[in-house]
């Protein structure tokens, strides 16, 4: 099923393919709503009523691009979405808008560069998509401006229980909060899958004003920058070290006893379990935790080499570790004592 | 076959500088039906056709070889550590998807180092070494892979509109597809030539292949066929040809001046379309050493307009390689005995 959802695209606002794709695939005994903004919220019976009422996190969106503008020899000019490192798009294969059309990120040959340009990329803003399009008018009659594009990226398995594709952020989280939901819950809980994660947390702070949870946990992808000359501390997390409960990122100082108590049921249960070692990152719990009167959020995170490219790398296993803490994590939350 | 599945064919077999054996026995097989098919010491393809009369020696050439990266070392980590292979292009590593091709092809991404890393304006700056990411532990990585090996940007063959076609290694196999195509025309038509086809070895690296067979053919003539820069936005028209305005005809000093011009003549005459390509010094393709080898030989250059040269996402019109293939047949059915 990953495979499935890493190769729909939705990039923030743009999220109905993977909405479709999970309102399909929820079980009948749930019931759900879409708000506004898109967010699908689903509520989902367990075999007892909780203390406390645990809502689950995970977000539709991807990064991606948007059309800008179409120059008078049929290339697109192009803004991306979300986070993307220009590194990551040039030389590379996108699909562009509903259709997905293929085309490709380039510019002028490598023997043509100047000195200067030779050590770097070009800027996002003087990159251009090529679709074959030889005019404007031909290139306008297969996009439109506010189209948006994608990385073309297909799901592949490799080495020792790795896989690479693209919008692993968040649709690892996606798949995981989609298997709670066929299994039977000890409790009830609600999941949001939300939009607009990678522009600012939106759909997130809509959501949780309607939810109201007691707890929330935020299921989500992490950089991994586990490399070769990337020393210490500054590898953050790494693929193959299990779940990801960091204390603080860019955007969430996580709530101490929660942090604490995750860690501690991962070593009783047996799960491997990883804190960030870097403050970097950041995802819904930004939102969360600071709406409607203030939410005890922690997140669960898969790490994620290259993430924000058409080639992230993430472990199968950490997946699973994701999946087995955020079960557990969640029912244990659900019948928590508030203190 | 149509020339699109022709050049789907071709750069589906990977042949970085020095490693072309893949992509050595597609072309093996794929000419066999044209004429005799030979390899030589330094792995160069060459498929003659014996020709009908008493015609002249003619060698035609385009480079089996591609850009890629090669092995340095595997690191504690199990990250290959590579450096270029022919002249890749840099800027478009960072997340690339590669092949390496080890005891067996393993897939593998080129690593980038995240957004939280970098300083201010570091965003653009790329990186000094290049590693790749095999999702092995070193010790298993080093019973799959050694130094030396080299490692192809990952293969996928994409159509656009306007019968362009986008893949890697369309620099130079989009002139090993000329080379075929204008050698089923000539065997067609019954050249009174003959005509020996090189597809050669190392191009990107060092122009060994193209040197060797022109010592070894002694030929009348020859023609290199080449890709060379077409048009992007952010280059120079200048500097540039343009994309399915037809085959580019080198004029350089280090090509034989009347196989230029009666190349231009032929495409004239012709109704081909084409374009003219000044190079002040050398052409910086096989070419050069051709022209210089066996005592010197008469020499001119095609190219096919192509864009993102030394990419993963190499672009060419399905066009140009048909209208190449029709110049270069034409001119040796047609306009080469005036001027040799």
């Amino acid at each position: 099923m990953l495979k499935t959802l890493c190769e729909l695209n939705g990039t923030s606002g743009r999220e109905d393919a993977v909405r479709d794709f999970i309102l399909a695939a929820l079980p009948e005994n749930t019931t759900y709503q879409i708000d506004a903004l898109g967010n699908v919220l689903v509520d989902k019976k367990g075999a007892a009523r909780p203390k406390n009422k645990v809502a689950l996190f995970s977000h539709m969106d991807e990064v991606g691009f948007i059309i800008t503008y179409i120059t008078d020899d049929g290339f697109l000019k192009f803004a991306p979405v979300g986070g993307v490192d220009a590194r990551v798009i040039f030389g590379k294969a996108v699909s562009v808008g509903a259709r997905a059309i293929p085309g490709v990120v380039g510019g002028k040959a490598v023997h043509q560069l100047t000195k200067d340009e030779k050590g770097s990329v070009p800027e996002i803003e003087n990159m251009v998509i090529d679709i074959g399009a030889c005019t404007k008018t031909e290139a306008e009659s297969l996009v439109s401006l506010g189209d948006v594009a994608y990385f073309r990226s297909d799901y592949v398995e490799f080495g020792d229980g790795f896989i690479k594709a693209k919008a692993i952020d968040d649709r690892a989280g996606v798949q995981i909060l989609l298997d709670m939901l066929k299994s039977d819950l000890p409790y009830d809980m609600t999941f949001c899958f939300t939009v607009q994660e990678e522009i600012g947390t939106r759909g997130a702070t809509a959501a949780t004003f309607t939810v109201r949870p007691d707890y929330a946990l935020v299921i989500e992808s992490t950089t991994a920058a586990d490399l070769p000359d990337v020393s210490g501390h500054k590898q953050v997390c790494k693929v193959g070290g299990g779940a990801v409960v960091g204390f603080m990122d860019r955007g969430t100082v996580y709530d101490k006893t929660l942090y604490d108590f995750a860690h501690a049921l991962a070593a009783e249960k047996q799960i491997p379990c990883q804190t960030k070692t870097l403050i970097a990152g950041g995802n819904d719990a930004a939102a969360i935790h600071k709406t409607a009167g203030g939410v005890r959020t922690l997140a669960i995170s898969v790490p994620c080499r290259y993430i924000h490219s058409g080639a992230c790398v993430a472990s199968k296993n950490d997946i699973k570790s994701v999946a087995a803490l955020t079960k557990t994590l969640a029912e244990a939350l659900c019948n928590a004592e508030n203190h | 076959m149509e020339t699109k599945e022709l050049l789907k064919l071709l750069c589906a077999a990977p042949g970085v500088s020095g490693d072309e054996a893949a992509a050595r026995e597609t072309v093996k097989t794929l000419f066999a039906p044209l004429g005799e098919v030979k390899t030589d010491a330094l792995g160069n393809v060459l498929c003659t056709y014996t020709g009908t009369g008493h015609g002249r020696k003619i060698l035609l050439d385009a480079h089996l070889d591609q850009i890629g990266l090669c092995v340095l070392e595997i690191t504690p980590e199990g990250f290959l550590r590579t450096a270029p292979c022919g002249g890749a292009d840099k800027r478009v590593l960072c997340g690339a998807e590669v092949t390496v091709h080890g005891k067996q092809d393993l897939y593998g991404v080129v690593t980038s180092t995240p957004p939280h890393l970098q300083k201010d304006g570091d965003e653009k700056t790329l990186p000094d070494t290049v590693c790749i990411d095999i999702g092995l532990a070193a010790d298993e990585a080093k019973t799959l892979v050694a130094a030396g090996d080299r490692v192809s940007l990952r293969y996928s063959f994409t159509e656009l509109f306007n019968e362009l076609v986008s893949a890697p290694a369309l620099d130079d196999r989009a002139g090993i597809a000329v080379l075929y195509r204008a050698l089923e025309i000539l065997k067609i038509r019954g050249c009174g030539d003959t005509v020996t086809v090189v597809c050669s070895t190392r191009e990107e690296t060092t122009e060994g292949g193209a040197k060797s067979a022109a010592f070894n053919a002694q030929a009348d003539l020859c023609i290199a066929v080449d890709v060379s820069f077409a048009k992007t936005p952010d280059a120079k028209a200048e500097d540039c040809g343009e994309l399915s305005k037809g085959p580019m005809i080198g004029f350089a000093p280090s090509l034989t001046h009347d196989v230029s011009v009666g190349l231009r003549q032929i495409a004239a005459e012709q109704q081909i379309p084409y374009q003219i390509e000044v190079m002040g010094g050398s052409s910086g393709t096989n070419a050069d050493v051709i022209a210089a080898e066996a005592g010197g030989v008469k020499t001119g250059l095609l190219s096919v307009p192509l864009r993102y040269m030394h990419t993963g996402i190499e672009v060419v019109s399905v066009k140009d390689v048909e209208n190449t293939a029709q110049l270069l047949a034409n001119y040796i059915l047609y306009g080469g005995l005036s001027s040799c």
